[in-house]
């Protein structure tokens, strides 16, 4: 009897004790316009913010298990996010929505977590497994990645570079150079006016929309993936399309015929070069 | 003024170390103005780093490239945790060989360094060098391979697939067509995909 006593205490202990609350996060820290933020948050949402301050200012909540919110550094350099034990991500997704100056030079590493970014001009480094890139506005510098993550970029960055392996690449009305990889991911790009372009995929397919600036560069590659060029009619390049054992079909140049093999020929005054290799993905040319 | 393409075949030689003072001078100017090749040496300065950590003096009795050849095929084309010794025995093997290359190809005449690069097909030598990296990080992934998520595991395998099925179909075609520069391109090609992802799933945190 004295036994069961003891016994309903305890229970009735237990459940008056308080659940463990989430954690909320409201910090803000002073930062040059220039501010290099590294953010870590492997599992959740993650939102970057460019605006018109010289703060950092980070609102967030992070679920029981999520681990704990870390921040520090000085006006130059911040480091926050979510910290983990050793190298591992949480059990329960954060959301971290992150305000910096306009000019701040960001990274970003997630794994299983959402990344959107907008309105930051200083340089971008983004990382994640499979969870989605997003990028809008005008950075200075881009790089992304992720495993299989889908990456969508529609802005104006002087310099991008995407890579993923299974995830889809969508890029919009870019300008200056680009690298875009992936293995089986889609590359899609519309609207772009590039300087210097590289496609690379081994299986998926590749479709570019937009033109090729005087003296610049498209060289696009692939193993078995599509490729779909949609220039504008008055396109003025030397083309050079390889397809070892797919067909090649083209609005531009000679009469259109689909046939294996390597065709060249200029439009123009020739001043942009186009390259196409695949070993046996079809390559199309079309007038926009 | 060097082209990309040109550069990224001087970056896959470097790896052999390979490369004559002039080479590097030249690709040294390149990569001043061309973040994407520079990214690229990086890469590959990285993976020749990592090689050198290995033994290099070991010559191989024989010529053993077809057998290496076969087993890779074999072994390479999905990790597997039952595997691992086989795969591991496998990267040591391939980086002792890869090792006496590197060693036997700096000893080479200057005028043969330092040939035009895009032009012919890769030297076996090269291709030891991207198989024997992708052998070893494949065996740096099985190890952690229970520390990552199972979603991930299987989109990093398909991926792999995707990748050796096409370096299995290039090198069959450059068999039949040995100075097609396209098909080696292609194939250098492919082979820096597969060690780009590998390098990447390698640095995976835990449980992602």
């Amino acid at each position: 009897m004295r036994h069961r006593c003891h016994l309903i205490l305890l229970l009735l202990l237990f459940a008056a004790a308080p659940l463990p609350a989430q954690e909320r996060v409201d910090r803000r820290l002073a930062a040059d316009p220039d501010v290099a933020v590294r953010i870590f948050n492997l599992i959740g949402f993650t939102r970057v913010i460019g605006w018109d301050r010289d703060t950092i200012a980070v609102t967030g909540t992070l679920p029981v298990g999520a681990g704990h919110f870390v921040a520090g550094g000085t006006r130059g350099a911040v480091k926050l996010g979510i910290d983990t034990p050793g190298d591992s991500a949480g059990s329960a997704a954060a959301t971290l929505e992150i305000h910096v100056p306009h000019g701040a030079r960001v990274w970003v590493k997630g794994a299983a977590s959402d990344i959107e970014i907008s309105g930051v001009d200083g340089e971008l480094d983004l990382y994640s497994v499979s969870g989605r890139i997003r990028v809008e506005g005008q950075p200075r510098q881009l790089s992304a990645e992720s495993i299989d993550g889908n990456i969508e970029v529609e802005g104006r960055a002087a310099s991008t570079r995407v890579r993923t392996a299974g995830g889809a690449i969508t890029l919009r009305y870019l300008r200056g150079a680009l690298t875009a990889s992936s293995v089986s991911g889609p590359i899609r790009i519309g609207g772009a006016a590039l300087t210097r372009g590289r496609l690379e995929s081994v299986s998926g397919e590749v479709s570019y929309k937009g033109d090729v600036l005087g003296g610049g560069t498209l060289d696009v590659q692939t193993h078995s993936g599509l490729v779909e060029l949609r220039l504008p009619p008055a396109v003025s390049a030397d083309f050079d399309l390889v397809a070892y054992a797919g067909a090649i079909t083209s609005e531009f140049g000679s009469a259109d015929s689909a046939r294996a093999g390597r065709r060249r020929f200029s439009t123009g005054t020739g001043s942009a070069l186009i390259t196409v290799r695949t070993f046996k993905g079809a390559v199309r040319l079309v007038r926009q | 003024m060097m082209r990309c393409d040109d550069a990224r075949a001087l970056i896959s030689r470097s790896v052999a170390g390979s490369l004559s003072d002039a080479d590097r001078s030249a690709l040294a100017a390149h990569t001043t103005s061309c973040d994407e090749c520079r990214l690229d040496r990086d890469a590959a300065e990285r993976i020749r780093a990592a090689l050198s950590m290995l033994p290099a003096g070991v010559e191989p009795p024989r010529d053993l490239w077809p057998d290496i050849h076969r087993r890779l095929d074999r072994r390479t084309a999905a990790w597997h945790p039952s595997a691992r010794p086989a795969l591991l025995a496998a990267a040591v093997a391939l980086l002792a060989v890869s090792g006496s290359i590197t060693v036997r190809l700096l000893q080479r005449p200057h005028a043969q360094r330092s040939a035009p690069a895009a032009v012919t097909r890769p030297p076996a030598s090269e291709e030891v060098e991207f198989v024997a990296g992708a052998a070893a990080l494949s065996e740096a992934l099985a190890s952690r391979e229970a520390t990552l998520a199972p979603r991930t595991v299987a989109i990093l395998r398909r991926n792999v697939a995707v990748i050796d099925e096409a370096i299995r179909e290039s090198r069959e075609a450059l068999a039949q067509d040995p100075s097609n520069a396209v098909l080696t391109a292609l194939l250098r090609a492919t082979h820096r995909q597969k060690l780009d992802l590998l390098q990447r799933a390698v640095a995976l945190p835990s449980r992602t």
